[in-house]
């Protein structure tokens, strides 16, 4: 019964072979390498599959009975069931609805799960996950929601960022950062890391992937890194200083890494200044905020004192939308006087126990 | 040739210390044949050597396992819907026609809306089978007389 | 109070007597295990292919299932028909009047006419259907105070009638009189859902209840009030299983077995009339109100 049935309402509606034209899908739609995607749509060869590299390897793998009838049946019956969707999208007007429409054509195509499951997911090649389409975006974000966005915000949590610097986030793009090669640090960080002096020498570059629909040629963005932790004695407590400050940063979906050669300098509301965290200070957070702009903010306009910045008053003044964040942790090390000597900063202070009078 | 040093003699005095690999040192009829049959049934049951393999499926296998997957969820999706689709048709119908029967015909309706508490499916509603019997239809079927 | 953290000093405020729950700033919903670096394999669905637990579910049709969306479902929306019904509330706790100071703070007073709070009756719709939830099939072994192999024999009469993986069910209390001790191992019981269950009741009513010698039925008085049927076969009920028959002489003990069959029914009435869609009789007078 059930197998009649799965086959008359395929055969009702395909003859519409919309997965396997490309004149007006994008080709990241489709599987780059051409004997795999024969291997998927057209049944695995009889030296078996072309994934696995090892000649004996594929010799002693055999795949599950019939698999390849029954997923040929079962992409005619989804292929059929986009076209529908497609066909929906064509009389829909309004964008988010028609986002949604393009997700839901796309999502179960066998080629598109695919390259995304496969593929680079962080530093992705456009042609195979390209972000500018709306179903790996709608991927992407379940991929990270699935374990960046937990592991983020449990590390803001743990470490108390999010009441020290801004009182909470809805995570919205997901924030990448790492530190140029020559310093050693060859990664992506992982937020809340403890990194050495040496490693964050250099301004990180920063990338910003957004998930949502922006508008991406309008869309501006800022950055912040700061120190919650930097002593202050006059007041016996600590106050936030501003490591670093980017504005007006301009992204688009796959080209999204913010490093030294994506601005100028009038980009900058505050230059790089590294962790040079004092003797005996205690682990320093450095908490990296990023922003949608709600307006251009002129040159002038966003310029702040570095030291005792607040960040509120800040965001407030500026009315930023706090979309996404990463932090690590430093600490003194024997490298941070040569850290000081490059930037030309002043000999830090060493802090020791005072018993109270 | 008795000495008491003669092989035979120190079999029967003390048992062999020498340890043999793989040689049973306890008699096989040890246990009482309900606790034999219990070891049985306990093996029975147990899973540990009964779980199948894990399969090791290829990328391109994995991808199309999850097609087959996500094709059968969706197909599982469509005809629940249509099933609510056809029972909610059936229930606003049903309404619409107890709501004109109430108008016309108030003691018809009284019937119609009788509770129907206690009903009984017939016993001789059978679940389906795939084959069906040798003779499909009793056409001289009488219920049985209550007594 | 503005807290303000100290640099060279502990506050008095960050020492608290009592254990704090510290509060979270954020709504994101944070599952550790999936944060956790270990055991990649077990982070997967259980549906998951590549999840160790995987277990290939719809392997064949379901008659029974199919027998109830084809024709009970329809019929069952129609017998329950009832026009323009409304909710039927069901006891609920009360008020007290105030009439005593001593009422303030007071836990509620306990419902109308029943010990416990009663769940409202909805009228019956095309998204409310009755339907077979699951049954669990508990079997308590008497003897087994005395001989403790038994509940392993019990435990596996179940696994060959069913398929499935029995549960061991233990004495809850101490009962002098029957030389009952608490946490004896007792007896199994199982959990069916799905195809395990389907199969169990087509079993039942095809083949083993036609064979009972006498049988009545499903006695019109069970039933806990909430949609949930009960009934019980004998040890001598249970050698009709097919499992158990094709191999007699392996079983010389076998154990009666209560069948618990639950359903997303409201009351016992709507309960009985889809029970008897799946061909099970049953006897003896009913109250249906």
């Amino acid at each position: 019964m059930l197998r009649r049935s799965l086959h008359s309402s395929v055969v009702k509606r395909s003859g519409s072979k919309i997965w396997s034209e490309f004149t007006s899908r994008p080709e990241a739609l489709s599987i780059g390498s051409e004997r795999i995607k024969k291997c998927v749509l057209e049944g695995t060869p009889s030296q078996g599959p072309p994934s696995i590299k090892r000649r004996s390897n594929r010799v002693k793998y055999s795949s599950p009975e019939k698999i390849d009838e029954v997923f040929k049946t079962c992409y005619d019956f989804l292929e059929s069931r986009s076209a529908v969707k497609y066909a929906e999208l064509e009389r829909e007007e309004d964008p988010a609805k028609r986002t949604k429409l393009l997700v839901e054509a796309e999502v179960n195509n066998p080629e598109v799960l695919y390259n995304f499951q496969y593929g680079d997911k962080v530093e992705n090649n456009p042609r195979f996950i390209d972000y500018n389409v709306p179903v790996y975006r709608h991927l992407g974000r379940q991929h990270w929601e699935s374990y960046g966005q937990m592991l983020l915000m449990q590390r803001l949590e743990t470490l108390a960022a999010i009441p020290d610097t801004l009182p909470t986030l809805v995570p919205r793009a997901e924030v990448h950062l790492r530190f140029p090669f020559s310093t050693g640090l060859n990664k992506w960080v992982e937020p809340g890391e403890l990194l050495s002096s040496n490693a964050t020498t250099l301004p990180p570059a920063i990338k910003i992937q957004e998930y949502d629909d922006v508008d991406t040629e309008s869309q501006e963005y800022t950055v912040l890194i700061l120190n919650p932790d930097e002593p202050d004695i006059a007041s016996d407590s600590f106050k936030t200083t501003l490591q670093y400050g980017l504005t007006n940063l301009k992204i688009s979906y796959n080209d999204n890494v913010v490093d030294s050669r994506k601005f100028t300098a009038d980009n900058i509301i505050a230059g790089y200044l590294p962790p040079v965290p004092e003797k005996n200070a205690g682990v320093q957070r450095f908490v990296v905020w990023v922003f949608r702009q709600s307006k251009h903010l002129a040159a002038g306009e966003a310029a702040s004192a570095r030291d005792n910045f607040n960040v509120r008053d800040f965001v407030h003044a500026h009315k930023l939308q706090p979309i996404g964040a990463h932090l690590w942790r430093s600490e003194w090390d024997s490298n941070v006087t040569n850290v000081r000597a490059k930037y030309g900063l002043p000999e830090g202070r060493v802090f020791h126990r005072v018993r109270k009078a | 040739m008795s000495s008491p040093w003669s092989n035979n003699s120190r079999k029967l005095s003390q048992p062999v210390l020498q340890f043999v690999r793989g040689k049973r040192t306890k008699a096989k009829g040890a246990l009482s044949p309900a606790v034999q049959r219990v070891i049985t049934q306990l093996s029975v049951m147990s899973a540990g050597r009964k779980q199948p393999k894990m399969l090791k499926l290829s990328r391109e296998d994995l991808i199309k396992h999850q097609t087959i997957q996500n094709c059968w969820s969706m197909y599982q999706r469509e005809l629940r819907e249509k099933r609510n689709e056809q029972l909610r048709l059936q229930y606003k119908s049903t309404e619409k026609a107890m709501t004109l029967l109430e108008q016309l015909d108030p003691e018809l309706f009284e019937a119609a809306n009788a509770s129907e508490a206690g009903k009984r499916f017939p016993l001789e509603l059978k679940v389906p089978t795939e084959f069906p019997p040798d003779q499909v239809w009793y056409y001289n079927y009488k219920p049985k007389e209550e007594q | 109070m503005r807290f303000i953290r100290g640099f060279s000093t502990t506050r008095s405020t960050c020492k608290s007597a009592c254990s704090l729950v510290k509060p979270v700033h954020h709504l994101v919903k944070i599952d550790k295990s999936k944060l956790s670096p270990r055991f990649e394999e077990l982070k997967y669905a259980k549906n998951d292919i590549r999840s160790p637990g995987f277990k290939p579910v719809a392997t064949h049709q379901d008659r029974v299932v199919d027998h109830y969306h084809n024709t009970l479902q329809p019929d069952l929306l129609l017998i329950n028909y009832s026009h323009k019904a409304q909710v039927e509330r069901g006891a609920k706790k009360r008020e007290w009047d105030n009439s005593s100071p001593y009422h303030l703070n007071r836990q509620l007073r306990k419902p109308k006419g029943s010990a416990a709070q009663l769940p409202d009756i909805h009228p019956i719709k095309w998204h409310n259907i009755p339907s077979l939830e699951s049954v669990v099939i508990n079997c308590y072994a008497k003897e087994s105070k005395e001989n403790q192999l038994l509940p392993i024999t019990a435990a596996l009469q179940l696994q060959q009638i069913t398929g499935c993986k029995p549960q061991p069910v233990y004495a809850r209390t101490d009962v002098p009189s029957w030389k009952v001790r608490r946490g004896t191992r007792m007896g199994a019981k199982v959990e069916l859902k799905g195809r395990p269950m389907s199969q169990f009741l087509s079993t039942l009513t095809e083949i083993v209840l036609p064979r009972i010698r006498e049988y009545k039925g499903i006695s019109n008085r069970s039933g806990n009030r909430f949609g949930g049927l009960s009934f019980g076969l004998t040890s001598e009920d249970v050698r009709f299983f097919p499992e158990i028959e094709s191999n007699q002489d392996l079983w010389p003990k076998t154990f009666g077995l209560h069948v618990n069959i639950n359903t997303t029914a409201q009351n016992d009435v709507q309960a009985r009339t889809l029970v008897s869609g799946f061909a099970f009789p049953f006897h003896g007078p009913e109250r249906t109100k």
